[in-house]
């Protein structure tokens, strides 16, 4: 190949790529000027809070920027100091560590909706898991949220709830020996441990896994490609998920609008299209 | 005659291990690169163009990459031609530290800012008095690209430099006495080819920087995060927007190869 042909080829490369460059670079430059709304929220809240950060959007010229993470993964980077201007929380422990800190605005938290635990498996459910006796089998492949995020305490609180209720002989419950040492034997089987609600989600729909302890909302939703195994309502926990403005927020006053957007009818009505439970009004 | 026949026979035993092996092989790599491609349907890939999601991760990648190749390229040429022209003690240990990210596996280097330029890392609390805070912040990606990328650009431009005839230059300097002008008439020219490629890789690693990034800047759609953090993310929701974004990826990582060929590897090869 020429010269020339090679220099025109390179040029041609670089001309390319700078001048895309530079275009993404106008683009971000009017997305910066634009005002932000920084809202962290539990991975597990992903799906709801897309259709808020539309919802929302459509009423305010305001760019919505959507942190997920796990619960705890997010309070460490608000007391690290990111900016944040709303704090959703799957866990009341993690939103009462931040007010602790004085981070959360007139240490007011609120609890927007609840949420339980339910056992997910690919589609096709390869392992033909029927019950919940059914994950103490031998390889049965089992993912769980990793134990210090919100979902895995949780996760946690039921394998135990289950053994000392179904697997314990002084229990009127007791059903049989596979559910003796029900806890240790879930977790002999468990291939992995996930750092937020949203990876076991993903983990198991892709089908990396037999089965997940994940959220009910996981598996309420139609469309997903999940199976739900369910946990009897007194072997399940009822979470609660808290919201809050931080005390130094940027956007303080949206966020305050933010707030109420989510406690308004269309906030209520997306938390039930999302398989989340309402909370009681009084 | 059957002493030949055995000849022919380890001949085509050789030919068939040595078939056999390096079909595997070429199956292995290029069977998961074609299912990038194979996955899309061309009439849903126009309709990904205009997805918010994608186009906030093209954006972030471009912009991050662009300016973490012009900061190494800002610090890195003075580093690399000081490298490459002076000798003073301690300067294998200089070489040997500026090349460590190049086997730094990306998660330990983003453990490494954190505890750096976090707000409670070593410089954190100075740079929070400036105002800045960096996780969080686009210019953290842009600081991890250049962590982990500049090596690529250093090394390629030291050794050019190094290649440069020092003859020629004194010759040069006999001509021209202003150091200044031989560098940018004599010395750039002559490195230029090395430079160049050293740029293009690093711009192009800048663009698959994944881990350093995670840790470090997060995950913040818009400000952060960037082509590969989308494709992690995307993963579950939406399968076909991770499928485009990866596909980009391939292409861009093909037509950097490929440009190093068509300026004639006799140059790059060996080097990178």
């Amino acid at each position: 190949m020429p010269n020339t042909a090679r220099r025109l080829i390179l040029i041609a490369f670089l001309v390319a790529v700078i001048t895309i460059s530079l275009i993404a670079g106008y683009v971000y430059y009017l997305r910066a000027n634009r005002v932000q709304l920084r809202i962290f929220a539990a991975s597990s809240l992903a799906n709801l809070y897309r259709e808020y950060e539309m919802g929302f959007e459509r009423e305010h010229n305001v760019e919505i920027i959507l942190n997920l993470a796990s619960s705890n993964n997010l309070r460490e980077q608000v007391i690290d100091g990111q900016i944040c201007d709303v704090f959703a929380s799957a866990s009341i422990a993690d939103m009462d560590l931040l007010e602790h800190e004085g981070l959360i605005f007139q240490n007011r938290s609120r609890t927007f909706t609840h949420n339980y635990i339910a056992i997910a498996t690919p589609a096709d459910n390869p392992a033909k898991l029927q019950g919940l006796e059914d994950l103490v089998k031998k390889k049965v492949r089992i993912i769980l949220a990793d134990f210090k995020t919100p979902l895995g305490n949780y996760t946690s609180q039921v394998l135990s709830k289950i053994e000392s209720s179904w697997g314990d002989h002084d229990s009127q419950y007791y059903q049989n020996s596979a559910m003796e040492k029900y806890r240790s034997k879930v977790l002999a089987n468990v291939i992995a441990y996930e750092s937020n609600a949203q990876q076991v989600v993903t983990k198991v729909m892709n089908g990396l896994a037999d089965a997940g302890f994940v959220y009910l909302s996981d598996v309420a939703v139609k469309g997903l490609k999940l199976q739900a195994i369910a946990i009897p309502a007194e072997l399940n926990v009822k979470t609660s998920y808290q919201i809050a403005v931080l005390s130094n927020a940027p956007q303080f006053h949206l966020a305050l609008e933010f707030l109420d957007y989510v406690f308004s009818d269309e906030g209520k009505q997306l938390i039930r299209r999302w398989g989340f439970t309402e909370i009681e009004t009084h | 005659m059957k002493h030949i026949n055995t000849d022919h026979l380890s001949d085509w035993a050789l030919f068939v291990f040595l078939g056999g092996t390096c079909l595997v092989f070429i199956l292995f790599i290029t069977l998961p690169l074609l299912s990038v491609f194979l996955n899309l349907d061309p009439n849903k890939i126009l309709v990904q163009f205009r997805n918010p999601q994608i186009l906030s991760a093209l954006t972030v990648g471009l912009v991050t990459s662009f300016s973490a190749t012009l900061a190494s390229l800002a610090f890195g040429l003075p580093t690399a031609y000081l490298l490459a022209t002076r000798r003073f003690p301690g300067k294998p240990i200089i070489d040997t530290i500026l090349d460590i990210p190049i086997v730094l596996p990306p998660a330990v280097a983003g453990v490494a800012l954190l505890l750096a330029f976090a707000p409670r890392g070593i410089l954190g609390p100075m740079l929070r008095e400036l105002g800045i805070i960096l996780p969080g912040s686009t210019l953290a990606v842009i600081l991890a690209q250049l962590f982990v990328a500049s090596p690529f650009l250093l090394r390629s431009a030291k050794a050019s430099f190094e290649d440069v005839d020092r003859s020629v230059i004194e010759s040069a300097k006999i001509l021209n006495p202003s150091r200044l002008r031989v560098f940018f008439t004599v010395t750039m020219p002559l490195a230029a080819h090395g430079i160049m490629a050293g740029t293009i890789m690093t711009w192009a690693r800048s663009m698959g920087e994944f881990g350093a990034t995670l840790m470090f800047a997060g995950n913040l759609p818009g400000v952060t995060q960037t082509m590969p953090l989308a494709i992690y993310m995307l993963l579950a929701e939406d399968p076909l927007a991770s499928n485009v974004l990866s596909a980009i990826l391939v292409v861009v990582s093909f037509s950097v190869l490929a440009l190093f060929r068509v300026l004639g590897r006799k140059r790059y090869g060996a080097r990178l």
